[in-house]
């Protein structure tokens, strides 16, 4: 195993040195810092938005969902986040890049400007990405432990170390460019590994139906619920629009259409990678592997018996950086959420340059040290655990966000409403104090639409100032 | 006054097909109907995968051709940011 530590070694010094490259950059300057100055031409933002993405869900998770609840309910799911994109490069991406702040609860406290909003959101934000985040260390310390041989909690705790160093130092620059170099591992081993198992097996078909032959369950979905994987397909798309990381990656690009363009180009390599994982490598590892106890372990383990140490060395390389290039966006998000959104406001133009620095720095180390004690003890099923996390957020965001940029009548009382009785109801479904047979995203939707709609229909009419300011946001 | 602010009628067409394809994907029949040993909602959501970023990115560039493209785009940056007081820099 010495030549794989070396290759993941050699991995991880690179992301530190590209930190350390960065903060000389990045650590006098807020723009700088949470937007990478706003300069990532759409190539460079493309691959990092699919990096960005592409978690160790989409890498581990994906397999270990599709091979236990089969792949056309795995491809509801990431379908969902796919055709999110479309819907936030035409619905939100132009207005808000024009708006040219930092962060979504920036946009929604101005479009919103109430208590309840301005401290709501980041907290939603905060405990929803570090259920995110503790998804993602689980994948990295499986993957180190299983192709390794470093114990979980070594592993957990040394990738964590290393993407906490720079992140907190060099900010969306070393993200973006850490992310840019993750991207292109991540497409090179999934789709490598597919194109082998389908040049050894003969076609995709013929995978597919090999598979099935044995376990027919792979394909199929009619033996699951509607509204779970209903549930998974919507969470997904209505939370791309708002999710902070990428929403985030729209305030980093040159300008709107950059940001449009950069946001579709990067579905389209995730899409091929998802499929290439799911029509190809998970068949393979059903006929070799029948019987995992742990699904998430299934690219492991054909990783394990079908590829000599040196591409295995690579894979782990991939695994972690999907995990961290993820990560990373995910840990600056919450920094944001703390640092600029709540701490921001009461610390502005009382603080120094400095201070701010270091209460940027301090957010960081704080979430992802707390990520990382809880990853201690993970969950099963890392995609539906992070999935229950980001629902919450579509929930509580996705109404109000589009109304405040699409519908005049928006207002305060509809705004606050939507995303109180979003989360709330979003809440009192997943934990079953609610039950009425459907997926909680939806029940948790209606209401925040509800809430908005009376609240605009009601509720004070919005000013004309307002009214004008979003006009113009849409150029 | 409409209460709406008007969405491009191409990026409005392109939203209406991929909510249509999507509703049409998730119509129950499909779940049981197997094609290639996977339901044919599997295939169905496969092929929204590839349309629904392809289908965005030509709308994106067709309006990029056609000059509808967002003049300058800082402009309402610029404008936002300084209503608000600018942010943390």
């Amino acid at each position: 195993m010495l030549l794989e530590r070396i290759l993941v070694a050699a991995y991880l010094v690179a992301c530190i040195g590209i930190g350390i490259w960065a903060s000389r950059r990045v650590l006098g300057s807020g723009d700088e810092y949470w937007v990478a100055g706003r300069r990532i031409g759409t190539v460079v933002n493309s691959m990092a938005i699919m990096a960005a993405l592409a978690s160790g869900g989409s890498i581990i998770g994906v397999m270990g969902l599709a091979y236990a609840q089969g792949i056309p309910a795995t491809l509801a799911l990431f379908g969902g986040a796919v055709v999110g994109f479309p819907l936030a490069s035409i619905l939100v991406a132009r207005p808000l890049r024009n708006f040219g702040k930092f962060t979504i609860t920036d946009f929604m406290s101005f479009r919103y400007p109430h208590a309840v909003v301005r401290y709501l959101v980041p907290i939603l934000i905060v405990a929803a990405f570090t259920i995110y985040i503790v998804a993602q260390l689980k994948a990295a310390g499986i993957t180190a432990e299983a192709l390794l041989g470093i114990p979980y909690n070594t592993a957990l705790a040394l990738a964590t170390v290393v993407f906490i160093i720079y992140v907190s130092f060099g900010g969306m620059v070393a993200i973006t460019w850490t992310d840019v170099v993750q991207g292109f591992l991540m497409v090179l081993v999934v789709g490598g590994t597919a194109l082998v198992l389908v040049w050894r097996v003969g076609s995709p078909f013929e995978i597919m139906s090999q598979a099935t032959a044995v376990a027919p369950e792979l394909g199929q979905v009619a033996n699951r619920p509607v509204s779970g994987y209903l549930g998974y397909f919507i969470i997904w798309a209505t939370a791309i629009p708002v999710i902070p990381h990428i929403v985030m990656r729209v305030f980093t690009a040159k300008d709107a259409e950059s940001a449009r363009l950069s946001l579709n180009l990067s579905m389209l390599v995730y899409s091929v990678m998802i499929l290439a994982a799911v029509l190809a490598i998970v068949p393979v590892g059903r006929i070799d592997f029948p019987g995992l106890q742990d699904a998430d372990q299934l690219f492991l383990r054909v990783m394990e018996t079908q590829f000599p140490p040196v591409i295995r060395g690579i894979a782990v390389a991939a695994v972690l950086a999907a995990v961290m290039s993820t990560t990373d966006a995910l840990l600056l998000a919450c920094s944001s959420a703390i640092a600029h959104d709540i701490l921001g406001g009461v610390l502005r133009g009382r603080a120094s340059q400095r201070t701010m620095s270091l209460v940027r720095i301090g957010s960081t180390w704080v979430i992802g040290i707390a990520a990382l004690l809880w990853a201690f003890s993970p969950p099963e099923l890392i995609t539906e655990f992070y999935t229950a996390g980001v629902g919450i957020l579509s929930a509580s965001l996705f109404v109000p966000t589009i109304a405040g940029l699409w519908w005049r009548r928006a207002n305060l009382a509809g705004g606050v409403g939507a995303v109180v009785s979003g989360a709330a109801v979003y809440v009192l479904v997943q934990f079953g104090v609610i039950d009425i047979g459907l997926a909680p995203v939806v029940v948790a939707l209606a209401a925040s639409a509800a809430a908005m709609i009376l609240g605009g229909l009601y509720g004070p009419r919005e000013s004309r100032e307002m009214v004008a300011r979003i006009e113009a946001l849409h150029g | 006054m409409n209460s709406f602010f008007p969405l491009k009628r191409g990026e409005g067409a392109t939203l209406v097909f991929l909510i249509a394809f999507a509703a049409f994907a998730f119509i129950p029949e499909w779940r049981t109907l197997e094609v290639g040993g996977m339901a044919v909602f599997g295939w169905l959501i496969a092929a929204l995968m590839v349309i629904s970023p392809a289908l965005a990115l030509v709308t994106i560039l067709r309006r990029d051709r056609s000059g509808g493209a967002v003049a300058g785009a800082g402009e309402g940056e610029s404008g936002a940011r300084a209503e608000e007081g600018g942010g943390e820099s």
